[in-house]
């Protein structure tokens, strides 16, 4: 362990997270391998080892003979003022070394308020924080994950992004680098690595501006792709998937087996980046299913299992393998969850079967507050629907349940806000009228700011004013004001810095290292945001935030983060954006009708559904 | 504990490395976790969320090592404690380590009713040189004290004043390269405890040493049960 690590870990809050030793992990003798990876997680360890994505790479790097990946997470407060005080420099949780060891170290960028924790980390690891500034003697940074498709903002910290899934790409980038170690220096492995599918060298593409907007985004040698187009796992049945995942010793946020059943969704919500990022829907088989929980039960001694995918209950068969893991796992005493939950009573049943108690509340996400914003979302779901999954809920035993709103989504009128109010209300008066005894009947409304997110139909569209958004909120709290309607709200200063973020460009990396040196940290952390040393880091590097979380797009315009292609067609985001503003929705491509999102034809593949069937039962697309 | 009529082992188990910085209720999740993983014939506790039945002696406090703890654990039927030692032993994280287990009449008192003392060994790194007899005399004026009196939090921010003396049951010390090795014999149980750590700031403050405190290291090399 690190020197002094007794004192110091007595010292701060939870250090567990500092420690390592946990069950599952791999060390590798650091001698035997040709390249060494730190895999650095920018938030909290309990947040950071909830990610699946990090199990998952864990698995696909520590499963070669060649190389090694260990872990490091981002300190907290505490951590980090002891680290400072006494010149500890970051290091990885499997071996106790400094992070600058590491020949690559690899950030998973989950969220655009861990961007700071990006930056503190690099200097934490005592390296320069720029990309051009370091040599080869510095590890090579390099960044993944969802918020790398508008990498912009991080590039000129990062030396390279992957975009798209990793489970491949990761790999052919090892290769290259164990090839080329020897014989070339950090730039040639930098043009070499820009060849390979999916991998962005941002200082390889310049971008030039012309009275504020973008110009132009322009490869800087010939050989190098126009657009960097993501990565996908095909063959998803097949691909690997860590059977034997790292169990923390301390309680962390999602602190059960993760079975990721399927991946993409392909609803087409039009605020939801996942929905568009992940496509196509990719399943896999119930006989893949099973015997992956089998083995993970056994390895991890977890007591649950929760079928992860952005939507569990669209799966094609979830029917047939949930009973088939019910049967499985039956002696065992491990029970099953599904995370996310559609709104209908076919998903309630399916709660209602594999849940062992109704503490746990249910979550519902209808999104908007009436029908006509439902339709602009392309929600796709009726007050109906609704109404019957929370009688179903309140019929099966739950008390508690609740229910998530946006606002300030696009076309949003005083209305949509009262919709909130009465859908609410009409939630809450069922579960009375089902004989819910008044004092236990909750409904919990959850309400956040719409964040405009690249490559969504609504990627054009500002962000509400905070003056709205305030006043929305004000609207709400006077108007839910029944004792069982318990209303949730998120600070709208933290969605602005988001949609600032999650649209900025490149000349934003100077005010995120201005933000980082004036002391911002963990952002997404309530205790943490400080919004005045935001805003003062806009006024010291000149940026005006209201230009990128205000501005309204045209389709001309070119955007930030046009040279990342999704696979997903500029033609159509653009036919769903205007489909939204006359309300009209677009069903689900499961459901038979091709809506031509471009992304089959450039991957040459198909949706993977079990059994081959293009067309899963959908019960609630109108 | 648990359910009576079921065959009952006693764990001993060592708790250090990475392990030391296991909380309690972490370590109640881990050994839930790590009696899944062993392929042994675990009980359940009936209910909605049914779990193994295991029980603990004294908790440790995070940060202190433990040379000799307990672990009581019921199983469905009867194991040769060998194969236990080895199917537990073979799933345990970093730092936890299993070094003996028998098997205890059905019915013996839960483990925690039974503790009586804990022994702790202390080591401070000293400012100053100190000889073996300056240090007898500083053990003895500490114990001579008629009540030690530390402030301890209590419940809602607020502070108790407690007296440990009368749970100092025995204390004693060398010196060995500047390093301060104290030994102490401390009440432990359900009847209240005496936590080392404060018995050492009040030792520490009652003298007037100097220390530095990066050096200190707390283990816990013993917890003595009282059994009839």
């Amino acid at each position: 362990m690190i020197p002094g690590a007794n004192f110091i870990l007595n010292r701060v809050q939870k250090p567990a997270r500092y420690v390592g030793g946990e069950w599952n992990i791999v060390r590798k003798n650091w001698e035997s391998v040709s390249v060494k990876v730190a895999f650095a997680f920018p938030d909290t360890y309990e947040v950071g080892m909830s990610c699946l994505g990090l199990q998952i790479l864990y698995c696909v790097v520590n499963s070669r003979r060649d190389a090694l990946m260990e872990r490091v997470f981002a300190p907290w407060i505490d951590m980090e003022k002891e680290m400072r005080e006494r010149r500890i420099p970051l290091f990885s949780l499997e071996s106790q070394k400094p992070v600058s060891d590491f020949d690559i170290l690899a950030f998973t960028l989950q969220y655009e308020m861990t961007f700071t924790n990006v930056i503190n980390m690099l200097d934490l690891a005592g390296l320069p924080l720029h990309a051009d500034q370091r040599t080869g003697k510095h590890p090579l940074v390099i960044a993944g994950g969802p918020c790398a498709f508008n990498p912009e903002p991080l590039s000129g910290f990062v030396d390279l992004f992957v975009i798209g899934e990793g489970e491949e790409v990761f790999s052919e980038l090892l290769d290259l680098w164990i090839d080329l170690k020897e014989r070339a220096n950090r730039e040639r492995f930098l043009v070499e690595a820009s060849r390979i599918p999916g991998v962005y060298v941002p200082h390889l593409y310049e971008v030039s501006y012309q009275d504020e907007k973008i110009k132009l985004i322009k490869p800087q040698l010939e050989e190098i792709p126009v657009a960097v187009t993501k990565r996908v796992a095909r063959n998803f049945d097949r691909v690997i998937f860590p059977d034997s995942p790292i169990v923390p010793t301390t309680e962390i946020i999602h602190d059960r087996i993760m079975l990721e059943i399927a991946r993409g969704c392909t609803r087409g919500c039009r605020f939801c980046q996942a929905g568009m990022i992940y496509r196509p829907v990719r399943e896999k088989s119930p006989v893949t299913l099973v015997s992956q929980a089998r083995k993970l039960a056994a390895s991890t001694g977890y007591g649950e299992i929760s079928l992860t995918s952005l939507s569990a209950s669209d799966y094609s068969c979830i029917n047939d393998v949930v009973h088939q893991l019910l049967d499985e796992l039956q002696d065992k005493k491990t029970s099953i969850s599904l995370p996310s939950l559609r709104v209908d009573a076919f998903s309630i049943d399916l709660a209602k079967e594999i849940q062992r108690t109704r503490r746990a509340g249910l979550t519902f996400a209808p999104e908007a507050g009436t029908q006509r914003l439902r339709d602009t979302i392309n929600k796709g779901v009726t007050e109906e629907d609704l109404l019957t999954a929370v009688s179903a809920a309140f019929a099966a035993g739950w008390s508690a349940l609740k229910l998530y709103f946006m606002i300030g989504l696009p076309t949003e009128k005083m209305e949509d806000i009262e919709g909130i109010v009465l859908l609410s209300r009409r939630v809450l008066e069922k579960g009375l009228s089902m004989g819910v005894p008044p004092g236990r009947a909750k409904v919990t409304v959850s309400v956040s700011s719409f964040v405009p997110k690249s490559h969504t139909p609504f990627q054009w569209e500002p962000q509400a004013a905070q003056d709205y958004l305030l006043s929305a909120q004000k609207t709400l709290k006077r108007l839910l004001k029944e004792k069982s309607l318990v209303f949730h709200w998120h600070d709208p200063k933290v969605s602005f810095i988001e949609a600032v973020i999650a649209r900025g460009d490149r000349r934003l990396g100077k005010t995120l290292e201005k933000a980082w040196s004036l002391g911002c940290r963990f952002d997404g952390w309530s205790e943490c945001f400080n919004d005045y040393l935001w805003q003062k880091a806009f006024k010291l590097t000149g940026i005006e935030p209201e230009s990128y979380a205000y501005k309204k797009y045209a389709y001309e315009d070119l955007l930030p983060w046009d040279h990342i292609h999704t696979g997903v067609s500029k033609k159509y985001l653009i036919r769903e954006h205007q489909r939204a503003m006359s309300a009209e929705v677009t069903p689900d491509c499961r459901a038979g009708n091709c809506p031509g999102c471009g992304l089959c034809a450039e991957f040459h593949m198909e949706p993977e559904l079990y059994g081959g069937r293009r067309i899963a039962k959908i019960q609630d697309v109108v | 504990m648990g359910v009576e009529g079921l065959p009952r082992y006693r764990m001993l188990y060592s708790k250090d490395g990475p392990a030391r910085f296991i909380s309690h209720l972490d370590l109640v999740r881990t050994f839930e976790r790590v009696i899944r993983r062993a392929d042994i014939p675990a009980a359940f506790s009936t209910g909605f969320n049914p779990h193994s039945i295991f029980s603990f002696a004294a908790p440790l406090q995070v940060g202190i090592g433990g040379e000799s703890e307990y672990l009581d654990i019921q199983l469905k039927n009867e194991v040769p404690p060998e194969e236990l030692y080895t199917s537990i032993g073979s799933v345990l994280p970093e730092g936890l380590c299993i070094k003996e287990v028998w098997q205890v009449p059905d019915d013996s008192p839960a483990l925690m009713s039974v503790v009586e003392w804990a022994e702790y060994k202390v080591k401070v790194g000293l400012e100053e040189k100190l000889n073996a007899g300056a240090l007898e005399e500083y053990i003895n004026s500490f114990l001579k004290q008629p009540g030690i009196v530390v402030r301890r939090k209590a419940k809602k921010g607020r502070v108790k004043n407690i007296d440990i003396r009368p749970g100092i049951y025995d204390l004693g010390g060398l010196i060995k390269d500047n390093i301060l090795i104290l030994q102490m014999k401390l009440k432990t149980g359900s009847n209240g405890s005496v936590r080392p750590g404060e018995a050492l700031d009040a030792f520490l403050g009652h003298n007037s040493l100097a220390v530095k405190p990066v050096e200190t290291d707390i283990v816990r090399t013993r917890v003595f049960l009282r059994l009839t």
